[in-house]
Protein backbone atom coordinates (compact mmCIF):
# COMPACT_ATOMS: atom_id res chain seq x y z
CA UNK A 1 0.00 0.00 0.00
CA UNK A 2 2.71 2.43 0.58
CA UNK A 3 4.69 1.37 -2.37
CA UNK A 4 1.53 2.25 -4.18
CA UNK A 5 1.20 5.65 -2.04
CA UNK A 6 4.54 6.51 -3.21
CA UNK A 7 4.10 5.92 -6.86
CA UNK A 8 1.55 8.90 -6.90
CA UNK A 9 3.01 12.01 -8.91
CA UNK A 10 3.03 14.71 -6.82
CA UNK A 11 0.14 16.71 -8.92
CA UNK A 12 -2.08 14.17 -8.54
CA UNK A 13 -1.36 14.29 -4.93
CA UNK A 14 -2.96 17.51 -4.72
CA UNK A 15 -5.98 17.30 -7.04
CA UNK A 16 -8.77 14.89 -4.96
CA UNK A 17 -10.64 13.68 -7.55
CA UNK A 18 -7.11 12.50 -9.69
CA UNK A 19 -5.59 10.78 -7.17
CA UNK A 20 -8.20 8.80 -5.80
CA UNK A 21 -8.75 7.61 -9.90
CA UNK A 22 -4.70 6.84 -9.49
CA UNK A 23 -5.11 5.07 -6.26
CA UNK A 24 -8.21 2.86 -7.50
CA UNK A 25 -6.37 2.05 -10.70
CA UNK A 26 -3.38 0.63 -8.95
CA UNK A 27 -4.40 -0.97 -6.02
CA UNK A 28 -5.43 -4.48 -6.37
CA UNK A 29 -7.95 -4.08 -3.80
CA UNK A 30 -11.84 -4.06 -4.14
CA UNK A 31 -13.71 -0.83 -3.09
CA UNK A 32 -17.48 -0.08 -3.56
CA UNK A 33 -19.34 3.60 -3.13
CA UNK A 34 -19.86 4.98 0.65
CA UNK A 35 -23.18 5.44 0.94
CA UNK A 36 -23.06 7.06 4.14
CA UNK A 37 -21.59 9.82 2.28
CA UNK A 38 -25.50 10.19 -0.02
CA UNK A 39 -26.88 13.32 0.27
CA UNK A 40 -30.29 12.50 -0.98
CA UNK A 41 -33.09 9.75 0.35
CA UNK A 42 -32.80 6.35 -1.48
CA UNK A 43 -33.67 3.12 -1.32
CA UNK A 44 -30.52 1.05 -1.92
CA UNK A 45 -31.20 -2.67 -3.34
CA UNK A 46 -28.95 -5.97 -3.59
CA UNK A 47 -28.95 -7.85 -7.03
CA UNK A 48 -30.91 -10.76 -5.49
CA UNK A 49 -30.54 -13.53 -7.27
CA UNK A 50 -33.62 -15.87 -8.06
CA UNK A 51 -33.55 -19.05 -9.28
CA UNK A 52 -36.40 -21.15 -11.48
CA UNK A 53 -34.43 -23.79 -13.11
CA UNK A 54 -32.96 -27.06 -12.50
CA UNK A 55 -36.09 -27.40 -10.51
CA UNK A 56 -35.07 -24.27 -8.26
CA UNK A 57 -37.75 -21.79 -6.69
CA UNK A 58 -37.36 -19.19 -5.04
CA UNK A 59 -38.47 -17.46 -1.32
CA UNK A 60 -37.62 -13.94 -1.06
CA UNK A 61 -37.92 -13.00 2.96
CA UNK A 62 -38.47 -8.91 3.47
CA UNK A 63 -39.28 -6.05 6.16
CA UNK A 64 -41.13 -3.29 5.70
CA UNK A 65 -38.33 -0.92 6.73
CA UNK A 66 -39.82 2.33 6.90
CA UNK A 67 -42.51 1.12 8.85
CA UNK A 68 -39.80 -0.46 11.38
CA UNK A 69 -37.42 2.06 11.43
CA UNK A 70 -39.70 5.52 10.59
CA UNK A 71 -42.95 4.47 12.22
CA UNK A 72 -44.60 5.35 8.64
CA UNK A 73 -47.30 3.57 7.22
CA UNK A 74 -49.12 2.97 4.03
CA UNK A 75 -45.62 1.87 2.26
CA UNK A 76 -45.05 0.16 -0.80
CA UNK A 77 -42.23 -2.07 -1.53
CA UNK A 78 -41.65 -2.51 -5.64
CA UNK A 79 -39.76 -5.76 -6.97
CA UNK A 80 -38.36 -5.91 -10.63
CA UNK A 81 -37.22 -8.97 -11.77
CA UNK A 82 -34.96 -9.28 -14.46
CA UNK A 83 -33.54 -12.26 -16.91
CA UNK A 84 -29.97 -13.11 -17.11
CA UNK A 85 -29.69 -10.31 -19.72
CA UNK A 86 -30.97 -7.82 -17.47
CA UNK A 87 -34.38 -8.23 -19.29
CA UNK A 88 -36.88 -6.70 -17.92
CA UNK A 89 -39.39 -9.74 -16.89
CA UNK A 90 -41.70 -8.08 -14.14
CA UNK A 91 -42.32 -5.96 -11.68
CA UNK A 92 -44.45 -6.44 -8.63
CA UNK A 93 -46.00 -3.43 -6.60
CA UNK A 94 -46.77 -4.89 -2.89
CA UNK A 95 -49.47 -2.66 -1.15
CA UNK A 96 -50.14 -4.12 1.87
CA UNK A 97 -47.25 -4.81 3.97
CA UNK A 98 -46.75 -6.65 7.34
CA UNK A 99 -43.54 -5.77 9.11
CA UNK A 100 -41.85 -9.29 7.98
CA UNK A 101 -43.05 -10.63 4.78
CA UNK A 102 -42.98 -12.73 2.37
CA UNK A 103 -42.77 -13.82 -1.79
CA UNK A 104 -42.51 -17.03 -3.27
CA UNK A 105 -41.00 -16.97 -6.56
CA UNK A 106 -41.37 -19.83 -9.00
CA UNK A 107 -41.60 -20.13 -13.11
CA UNK A 108 -45.26 -19.60 -12.51
CA UNK A 109 -44.74 -16.05 -11.13
CA UNK A 110 -42.52 -15.38 -13.65
CA UNK A 111 -43.58 -17.27 -16.79
CA UNK A 112 -39.69 -18.79 -17.04
CA UNK A 113 -37.69 -21.25 -15.82
CA UNK A 114 -33.68 -19.90 -15.47
CA UNK A 115 -32.20 -17.13 -13.18
CA UNK A 116 -31.34 -14.03 -12.88
CA UNK A 117 -31.37 -10.87 -10.26
CA UNK A 118 -34.70 -9.00 -8.92
CA UNK A 119 -34.04 -5.27 -7.22
CA UNK A 120 -36.68 -4.08 -4.23
CA UNK A 121 -36.73 -0.62 -3.49
CA UNK A 122 -39.14 1.05 -0.52
CA UNK A 123 -41.18 3.68 -1.45
CA UNK A 124 -43.25 6.37 0.30
CA UNK A 125 -46.84 7.03 -0.22
CA UNK A 126 -47.32 10.01 2.12
CA UNK A 127 -45.11 13.31 2.38
CA UNK A 128 -41.33 13.21 2.73
CA UNK A 129 -40.94 13.73 6.68
CA UNK A 130 -39.74 17.73 6.32
CA UNK A 131 -35.77 17.78 6.55
CA UNK A 132 -34.94 14.40 7.18
CA UNK A 133 -32.70 12.26 4.45
CA UNK A 134 -33.67 8.47 4.61
CA UNK A 135 -31.07 6.10 3.28
CA UNK A 136 -32.27 2.16 3.29
CA UNK A 137 -30.15 -0.58 2.22
CA UNK A 138 -32.11 -3.58 1.86
CA UNK A 139 -30.20 -6.84 2.70
CA UNK A 140 -33.30 -8.97 3.21
CA UNK A 141 -33.31 -12.77 2.67
CA UNK A 142 -32.90 -15.35 -0.14
CA UNK A 143 -34.39 -18.80 0.03
CA UNK A 144 -33.63 -21.80 -2.55
CA UNK A 145 -35.77 -24.94 -2.66
CA UNK A 146 -34.86 -27.38 -5.20
CA UNK A 147 -37.20 -30.66 -6.00
CA UNK A 148 -39.76 -29.10 -3.52
CA UNK A 149 -37.56 -29.55 -0.76
CA UNK A 150 -36.45 -27.69 2.29
CA UNK A 151 -34.76 -23.92 1.33
CA UNK A 152 -31.37 -23.05 1.81
CA UNK A 153 -31.30 -19.32 2.71
CA UNK A 154 -29.04 -16.44 2.44
CA UNK A 155 -28.72 -12.82 3.33
CA UNK A 156 -28.50 -9.97 0.78
CA UNK A 157 -24.82 -8.25 0.58
CA UNK A 158 -24.03 -5.01 -1.23
CA UNK A 159 -25.81 -2.36 -3.01
CA UNK A 160 -26.25 -1.97 -6.32
CA UNK A 161 -28.64 -0.21 -7.46
CA UNK A 162 -31.04 2.71 -5.89
CA UNK A 163 -34.04 4.65 -6.53
CA UNK A 164 -35.45 7.63 -4.59
CA UNK A 165 -37.82 6.73 -2.16
CA UNK A 166 -40.85 8.63 -4.33
CA UNK A 167 -39.71 5.96 -6.83
CA UNK A 168 -38.86 8.43 -9.17
CA UNK A 169 -35.20 8.33 -10.52
CA UNK A 170 -32.64 5.18 -10.50
CA UNK A 171 -29.03 5.17 -9.35
CA UNK A 172 -26.84 2.09 -11.21
CA UNK A 173 -23.61 3.24 -10.24
CA UNK A 174 -22.88 1.83 -6.27
CA UNK A 175 -19.87 -0.47 -7.81
CA UNK A 176 -17.51 0.68 -10.11
CA UNK A 177 -15.34 -0.82 -12.79
CA UNK A 178 -11.11 0.14 -12.69
CA UNK A 179 -8.97 0.18 -16.23
CA UNK A 180 -7.00 -2.49 -15.39
CA UNK A 181 -7.78 -6.27 -14.19
CA UNK A 182 -6.28 -6.29 -11.15
CA UNK A 183 -9.03 -6.83 -8.33
CA UNK A 184 -8.45 -10.41 -7.23
CA UNK A 185 -10.76 -11.92 -4.59
CA UNK A 186 -10.01 -15.76 -3.55
CA UNK A 187 -12.52 -17.62 -2.15
CA UNK A 188 -11.83 -18.59 1.41
CA UNK A 189 -13.48 -22.06 1.27
CA UNK A 190 -12.51 -25.32 -0.55
CA UNK A 191 -14.39 -26.96 -3.22
CA UNK A 192 -12.40 -30.46 -2.92
CA UNK A 193 -15.12 -33.05 -1.19
CA UNK A 194 -18.92 -31.50 -3.23
CA UNK A 195 -19.87 -33.42 -6.30
CA UNK A 196 -20.83 -30.31 -8.06
CA UNK A 197 -19.98 -26.49 -7.42
CA UNK A 198 -22.25 -23.91 -8.99
CA UNK A 199 -20.83 -19.76 -9.12
CA UNK A 200 -23.24 -17.77 -9.89
CA UNK A 201 -21.71 -14.09 -10.85
CA UNK A 202 -24.13 -10.97 -11.06
CA UNK A 203 -21.86 -7.65 -12.57
CA UNK A 204 -22.82 -5.25 -10.18
CA UNK A 205 -21.79 -1.92 -12.39
CA UNK A 206 -23.15 -0.39 -14.72
CA UNK A 207 -20.49 -0.75 -17.24
CA UNK A 208 -19.41 -4.40 -19.35
CA UNK A 209 -16.92 -6.30 -16.74
CA UNK A 210 -14.01 -8.57 -17.72
CA UNK A 211 -13.22 -11.41 -15.20
CA UNK A 212 -11.61 -14.64 -15.03
CA UNK A 213 -12.36 -17.88 -12.65
CA UNK A 214 -9.01 -19.61 -12.39
CA UNK A 215 -7.76 -18.07 -15.58
CA UNK A 216 -10.85 -18.86 -17.83
CA UNK A 217 -11.99 -15.72 -18.72
CA UNK A 218 -15.50 -14.25 -18.76
CA UNK A 219 -17.35 -11.37 -20.34
CA UNK A 220 -20.74 -9.72 -18.45
CA UNK A 221 -22.48 -7.12 -19.36
CA UNK A 222 -24.00 -4.73 -16.65
CA UNK A 223 -26.62 -6.40 -14.12
CA UNK A 224 -26.45 -9.40 -15.91
CA UNK A 225 -25.82 -13.03 -14.51
CA UNK A 226 -23.86 -15.88 -15.28
CA UNK A 227 -23.11 -19.64 -13.56
CA UNK A 228 -19.76 -21.00 -13.88
CA UNK A 229 -19.51 -24.68 -12.58
CA UNK A 230 -15.86 -26.03 -11.29
CA UNK A 231 -14.01 -28.39 -12.81
CA UNK A 232 -13.68 -31.45 -10.71
CA UNK A 233 -9.90 -30.59 -9.95
CA UNK A 234 -11.38 -26.77 -9.04
CA UNK A 235 -10.59 -26.81 -5.24
CA UNK A 236 -9.41 -22.95 -5.06
CA UNK A 237 -11.58 -20.51 -6.37
CA UNK A 238 -9.30 -17.03 -7.16
CA UNK A 239 -11.51 -14.22 -8.99
CA UNK A 240 -9.08 -11.42 -11.19
CA UNK A 241 -11.94 -8.63 -12.62
CA UNK A 242 -11.84 -5.25 -13.29
CA UNK A 243 -15.18 -4.79 -11.23
CA UNK A 244 -14.16 -3.39 -7.61
CA UNK A 245 -16.78 -5.73 -5.99
CA UNK A 246 -17.48 -9.34 -7.66
CA UNK A 247 -18.69 -12.05 -5.38
CA UNK A 248 -20.62 -14.96 -6.72
CA UNK A 249 -23.09 -16.79 -4.80
CA UNK A 250 -21.89 -20.49 -4.42
CA UNK A 251 -24.24 -23.77 -5.16
CA UNK A 252 -22.56 -26.57 -3.45
CA UNK A 253 -23.92 -30.57 -4.02
CA UNK A 254 -23.78 -33.46 -2.37
CA UNK A 255 -25.30 -36.43 -2.90
CA UNK A 256 -29.29 -35.70 -2.83
CA UNK A 257 -28.36 -31.75 -0.88
CA UNK A 258 -27.30 -28.74 -1.73
CA UNK A 259 -26.04 -26.04 0.22
CA UNK A 260 -26.06 -21.81 -0.94
CA UNK A 261 -24.23 -19.21 0.87
CA UNK A 262 -22.38 -16.18 0.30
CA UNK A 263 -18.80 -16.26 -1.19
CA UNK B 1 -8.11 -9.93 13.94
CA UNK B 2 -11.03 -12.25 13.25
CA UNK B 3 -11.94 -14.82 15.97
CA UNK B 4 -13.44 -18.21 14.74
CA UNK B 5 -15.64 -20.42 16.23
CA UNK B 6 -17.24 -24.04 15.68
CA UNK B 7 -20.97 -25.77 16.74
CA UNK B 8 -21.20 -28.94 18.40
CA UNK B 9 -24.06 -31.02 19.85
CA UNK B 10 -26.01 -34.61 19.74
CA UNK B 11 -27.50 -33.49 16.22
CA UNK B 12 -24.17 -31.26 14.08
CA UNK B 13 -20.93 -32.27 14.27
CA UNK B 14 -19.20 -28.47 12.04
CA UNK B 15 -16.06 -28.45 10.31
CA UNK B 16 -14.33 -24.96 10.57
CA UNK B 17 -12.34 -24.46 7.56
CA UNK B 18 -9.52 -21.45 8.27
CA UNK B 19 -7.71 -20.56 5.31
CA UNK B 20 -3.99 -19.42 5.31
CA UNK B 21 -4.36 -17.17 2.44
CA UNK B 22 -6.52 -13.99 2.76
CA UNK B 23 -8.87 -12.62 -0.06
CA UNK B 24 -6.61 -11.31 -1.74
CA UNK B 25 -5.26 -14.20 -2.70
CA UNK B 26 -1.65 -13.34 0.07
CA UNK B 27 -0.58 -16.08 1.63
CA UNK B 28 0.62 -16.46 5.17
CA UNK B 29 4.08 -18.57 5.25
CA UNK B 30 4.14 -19.89 9.00
CA UNK B 31 0.66 -19.34 9.94
CA UNK B 32 0.09 -21.31 13.19
CA UNK B 33 -3.60 -22.17 14.90
CA UNK B 34 -4.10 -21.09 18.75
CA UNK B 35 -6.90 -22.09 20.70
CA UNK B 36 -8.38 -19.80 23.39
CA UNK B 37 -10.17 -21.28 26.52
CA UNK B 38 -11.27 -19.82 29.87
CA UNK B 39 -9.52 -21.39 32.87
CA UNK B 40 -10.16 -20.04 36.42
CA UNK B 41 -10.95 -16.48 34.86
CA UNK B 42 -7.87 -16.36 32.69
CA UNK B 43 -7.85 -16.58 28.84
CA UNK B 44 -5.56 -19.72 28.07
CA UNK B 45 -3.73 -19.99 25.03
CA UNK B 46 -3.56 -23.84 23.97
CA UNK B 47 -2.34 -25.65 20.51
CA UNK B 48 -5.57 -26.95 19.29
CA UNK B 49 -6.19 -30.50 17.51
CA UNK B 50 -6.63 -29.23 13.71
CA UNK B 51 -5.92 -31.53 10.47
CA UNK B 52 -4.67 -29.09 7.65
CA UNK B 53 -3.46 -28.77 4.11
CA UNK B 54 -1.55 -26.48 2.10
CA UNK B 55 -4.35 -24.17 2.29
CA UNK B 56 -6.47 -24.54 5.17
CA UNK B 57 -6.66 -25.29 9.00
CA UNK B 58 -9.78 -28.20 9.50
CA UNK B 59 -11.42 -27.89 12.98
CA UNK B 60 -14.03 -30.87 12.66
CA UNK B 61 -16.12 -30.54 16.33
CA UNK B 62 -16.65 -34.75 16.82
CA UNK B 63 -12.92 -35.65 15.51
CA UNK B 64 -10.67 -32.72 17.31
CA UNK B 65 -12.55 -31.26 20.38
CA UNK B 66 -15.96 -32.70 20.99
CA UNK B 67 -17.63 -30.01 22.59
CA UNK B 68 -18.39 -26.00 21.72
CA UNK B 69 -16.13 -24.88 23.58
CA UNK B 70 -12.94 -22.82 22.91
CA UNK B 71 -12.28 -19.80 20.50
CA UNK B 72 -9.23 -19.87 17.44
CA UNK B 73 -7.49 -17.03 16.14
CA UNK B 74 -4.20 -17.61 13.62
CA UNK B 75 -1.19 -15.86 13.60
CA UNK B 76 2.49 -16.38 13.01
CA UNK B 77 4.31 -16.48 16.45
CA UNK B 78 5.76 -19.97 17.00
CA UNK B 79 5.89 -20.13 20.66
CA UNK B 80 2.41 -20.81 22.54
CA UNK B 81 3.64 -19.73 26.09
CA UNK B 82 4.68 -16.26 24.57
CA UNK B 83 1.11 -15.81 23.22
CA UNK B 84 -0.77 -17.66 26.25
CA UNK B 85 1.49 -14.29 28.32
CA UNK B 86 0.09 -11.62 25.81
CA UNK B 87 -3.67 -13.01 26.83
CA UNK B 88 -4.71 -13.23 30.20
CA UNK B 89 -7.08 -10.52 31.49
CA UNK B 90 -8.63 -9.90 28.27
CA UNK B 91 -8.44 -10.36 24.75
CA UNK B 92 -6.15 -8.30 22.60
CA UNK B 93 -5.76 -7.64 18.82
CA UNK B 94 -3.18 -9.75 18.03
CA UNK B 95 -2.18 -10.04 14.25
CA UNK B 96 -3.56 -7.83 11.48
CA UNK B 97 -2.86 -10.91 8.75
CA UNK B 98 -7.39 -11.08 8.95
CA UNK B 99 -7.57 -7.46 8.94
CA UNK B 100 -8.72 -7.00 5.63
CA UNK B 101 -11.80 -5.92 3.43
CA UNK B 102 -13.75 -7.30 2.44
CA UNK B 103 -13.70 -9.12 5.73
CA UNK B 104 -11.46 -12.87 6.14
CA UNK B 105 -13.45 -15.19 6.95
CA UNK B 106 -13.70 -19.06 7.70
CA UNK B 107 -16.28 -21.69 6.37
CA UNK B 108 -18.37 -23.09 9.09
CA UNK B 109 -20.47 -26.27 8.04
CA UNK B 110 -22.88 -28.16 9.57
CA UNK B 111 -23.93 -31.23 9.42
CA UNK B 112 -26.52 -33.88 10.41
CA UNK B 113 -26.32 -37.59 10.61
CA UNK B 114 -28.69 -37.93 7.15
CA UNK B 115 -26.52 -36.44 5.06
CA UNK B 116 -27.89 -32.66 5.08
CA UNK B 117 -25.17 -30.00 5.41
CA UNK B 118 -25.55 -25.93 5.38
CA UNK B 119 -22.61 -23.41 5.50
CA UNK B 120 -21.83 -19.58 5.62
CA UNK B 121 -18.64 -17.91 5.72
CA UNK B 122 -17.88 -16.90 9.52
CA UNK B 123 -16.13 -14.41 11.34
CA UNK B 124 -16.42 -12.70 14.58
CA UNK B 125 -14.24 -9.64 14.54
CA UNK B 126 -12.17 -8.14 17.55
CA UNK B 127 -14.00 -5.10 17.32
CA UNK B 128 -17.09 -6.38 18.23
CA UNK B 129 -15.65 -8.72 21.15
CA UNK B 130 -14.93 -4.67 23.17
CA UNK B 131 -17.70 -3.57 22.82
CA UNK B 132 -21.60 -4.48 24.96
CA UNK B 133 -24.89 -3.72 23.87
CA UNK B 134 -27.70 -5.87 22.44
CA UNK B 135 -28.94 -7.73 19.14
CA UNK B 136 -31.85 -7.17 17.51
CA UNK B 137 -33.07 -9.87 14.98
CA UNK B 138 -36.67 -11.00 13.73
CA UNK B 139 -37.01 -14.69 14.29
CA UNK B 140 -39.05 -14.84 11.08
CA UNK B 141 -36.61 -13.81 8.17
CA UNK B 142 -34.45 -17.36 8.50
CA UNK B 143 -36.33 -19.53 11.22
CA UNK B 144 -39.42 -21.76 9.69
CA UNK B 145 -42.53 -23.06 11.18
CA UNK B 146 -42.88 -26.11 9.18
CA UNK B 147 -39.67 -27.53 9.56
CA UNK B 148 -39.24 -30.10 11.92
CA UNK B 149 -36.79 -28.40 13.88
CA UNK B 150 -35.25 -24.80 14.01
CA UNK B 151 -32.53 -23.82 16.28
CA UNK B 152 -30.85 -20.44 16.97
CA UNK B 153 -27.43 -20.67 18.04
CA UNK B 154 -25.91 -17.27 19.70
CA UNK B 155 -22.79 -17.08 19.84
CA UNK B 156 -20.78 -14.24 22.30
CA UNK B 157 -17.31 -13.55 22.37
CA UNK B 158 -16.20 -11.15 25.02
CA UNK B 159 -12.36 -9.77 25.67
CA UNK B 160 -13.19 -10.26 29.16
CA UNK B 161 -12.81 -13.47 30.15
CA UNK B 162 -15.71 -14.17 32.01
CA UNK B 163 -18.88 -16.05 31.64
CA UNK B 164 -21.56 -13.88 32.63
CA UNK B 165 -24.99 -14.88 32.46
CA UNK B 166 -27.56 -12.71 30.39
CA UNK B 167 -31.13 -12.77 28.74
CA UNK B 168 -32.09 -13.49 25.04
CA UNK B 169 -35.97 -12.49 25.01
CA UNK B 170 -38.20 -13.24 22.15
CA UNK B 171 -40.68 -10.32 21.97
CA UNK B 172 -44.00 -9.39 20.19
CA UNK B 173 -43.38 -6.14 18.79
CA UNK B 174 -46.82 -5.44 17.95
CA UNK B 175 -48.67 -6.86 20.90
CA UNK B 176 -45.70 -5.23 22.90
CA UNK B 177 -45.59 -8.63 24.80
CA UNK B 178 -43.01 -10.81 26.29
CA UNK B 179 -43.15 -14.26 24.63
CA UNK B 180 -40.40 -16.01 26.06
CA UNK B 181 -36.88 -15.45 27.78
CA UNK B 182 -34.06 -17.60 27.19
CA UNK B 183 -30.72 -17.70 29.48
CA UNK B 184 -27.31 -16.83 27.67
CA UNK B 185 -23.94 -16.80 28.78
CA UNK B 186 -20.80 -15.13 27.93
CA UNK B 187 -17.82 -16.57 25.69
CA UNK B 188 -20.39 -19.49 25.00
CA UNK B 189 -21.75 -21.16 21.93
CA UNK B 190 -25.12 -20.85 23.09
CA UNK B 191 -28.00 -23.18 21.67
CA UNK B 192 -31.40 -23.15 21.96
CA UNK B 193 -34.24 -24.99 20.11
CA UNK B 194 -37.08 -22.41 19.45
CA UNK B 195 -40.94 -23.47 19.67
CA UNK B 196 -43.18 -22.53 16.96
CA UNK B 197 -45.14 -20.13 19.10
CA UNK B 198 -41.46 -18.05 18.99
CA UNK B 199 -41.69 -17.56 15.30
CA UNK B 200 -43.62 -14.98 14.05
CA UNK B 201 -43.61 -12.18 11.37
CA UNK B 202 -44.18 -9.83 14.78
CA UNK B 203 -41.50 -11.80 16.76
CA UNK B 204 -38.33 -10.41 17.67
CA UNK B 205 -35.05 -11.85 19.55
CA UNK B 206 -33.46 -9.01 21.45
CA UNK B 207 -30.57 -10.13 23.60
CA UNK B 208 -30.08 -7.58 26.60
CA UNK B 209 -26.83 -6.18 27.53
CA UNK B 210 -24.40 -8.40 25.12
CA UNK B 211 -23.83 -8.26 21.75
CA UNK B 212 -23.28 -11.56 19.67
CA UNK B 213 -24.07 -13.55 16.16
CA UNK B 214 -27.65 -15.35 15.79
CA UNK B 215 -26.72 -18.02 13.61
CA UNK B 216 -30.20 -19.97 12.85
CA UNK B 217 -30.62 -23.04 11.54
CA UNK B 218 -33.26 -25.19 10.23
CA UNK B 219 -34.22 -28.40 9.28
CA UNK B 220 -36.71 -30.85 7.19
CA UNK B 221 -35.95 -34.45 5.91
CA UNK B 222 -32.50 -33.98 6.79
CA UNK B 223 -32.40 -31.01 4.29
CA UNK B 224 -30.52 -27.57 6.42
CA UNK B 225 -30.51 -24.22 6.12
CA UNK B 226 -28.41 -22.07 7.83
CA UNK B 227 -27.45 -18.81 8.03
CA UNK B 228 -26.73 -15.24 10.31
CA UNK B 229 -29.04 -12.10 10.87
CA UNK B 230 -27.70 -9.20 10.57
CA UNK B 231 -28.22 -6.14 13.09
CA UNK B 232 -30.21 -3.33 12.71
CA UNK B 233 -27.69 -1.04 11.22
CA UNK B 234 -26.87 -2.15 8.30
CA UNK B 235 -30.69 -1.47 7.13
CA UNK B 236 -30.33 2.16 7.90
CA UNK B 237 -27.62 4.75 6.50
CA UNK B 238 -29.13 7.99 7.05
CA UNK B 239 -26.93 10.06 9.14
CA UNK B 240 -29.21 9.50 12.49
CA UNK B 241 -29.29 5.75 12.11
CA UNK B 242 -27.70 5.59 15.68
CA UNK B 243 -29.85 7.70 17.04
CA UNK B 244 -33.46 5.50 15.00
CA UNK B 245 -31.32 2.28 16.40
CA UNK B 246 -31.24 3.27 19.89
CA UNK B 247 -35.13 4.80 20.08
CA UNK B 248 -35.82 1.29 18.62
CA UNK B 249 -34.46 -0.19 21.19
CA UNK B 250 -35.39 1.71 24.17
CA UNK B 251 -38.58 0.86 22.96
CA UNK B 252 -38.05 -3.01 23.54
CA UNK B 253 -36.20 -2.49 26.60
CA UNK B 254 -39.82 -0.57 27.67
CA UNK B 255 -41.33 -3.90 26.63
CA UNK B 256 -39.05 -6.14 28.78
CA UNK B 257 -38.93 -3.91 32.09
CA UNK B 258 -42.61 -3.27 32.29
Amino acid sequence: MNLIKSLIPKYFKSNETLKNIFFRTLSSKYRVFNINKLNKSLSISDSFLWRTDQNFKTIFRFSDLLRFFYKLEKNNIEIIFFSKNYELIKTLNIKTLSLNNELEIDKKLLGIEDYGIFQVYHKITQDMPPDKKIILLDKSYVGFSKEKNFYSFLHGNIQTAGKELTGKKTFLNFVDRSVRKNKIYQIQNNFEEFDKTELIFTNPSNKRIVFFVNNKKFYLDSFNSTKVELQKEENIVRIKSNCNFLRPIIFNYKRNFFDVYHS
Amino acid sequence: MNFFFHIHNQEYNSRVSIPKFNNFSEYGKDLKLFKLLIKNQKWFVERPNYEENKEFFFIESHKNCNNSEGIYFIGFSKNYNEVDNKFKNKLVDFENFTNTDPEFRSNLRVMNKGGGFASYQSEYPFSMTMKQGSILSSTSSLANKDSEKNMLFFVNIFAKPIKEKFSIYFVNYEKKEIVSKREAVTNEVNFYRLEKEEIDKNIFLYSQNFLGIPVFISEKNFHISMEHTHPPHEYVHSNDRFTLINNLKDEFNKIINS
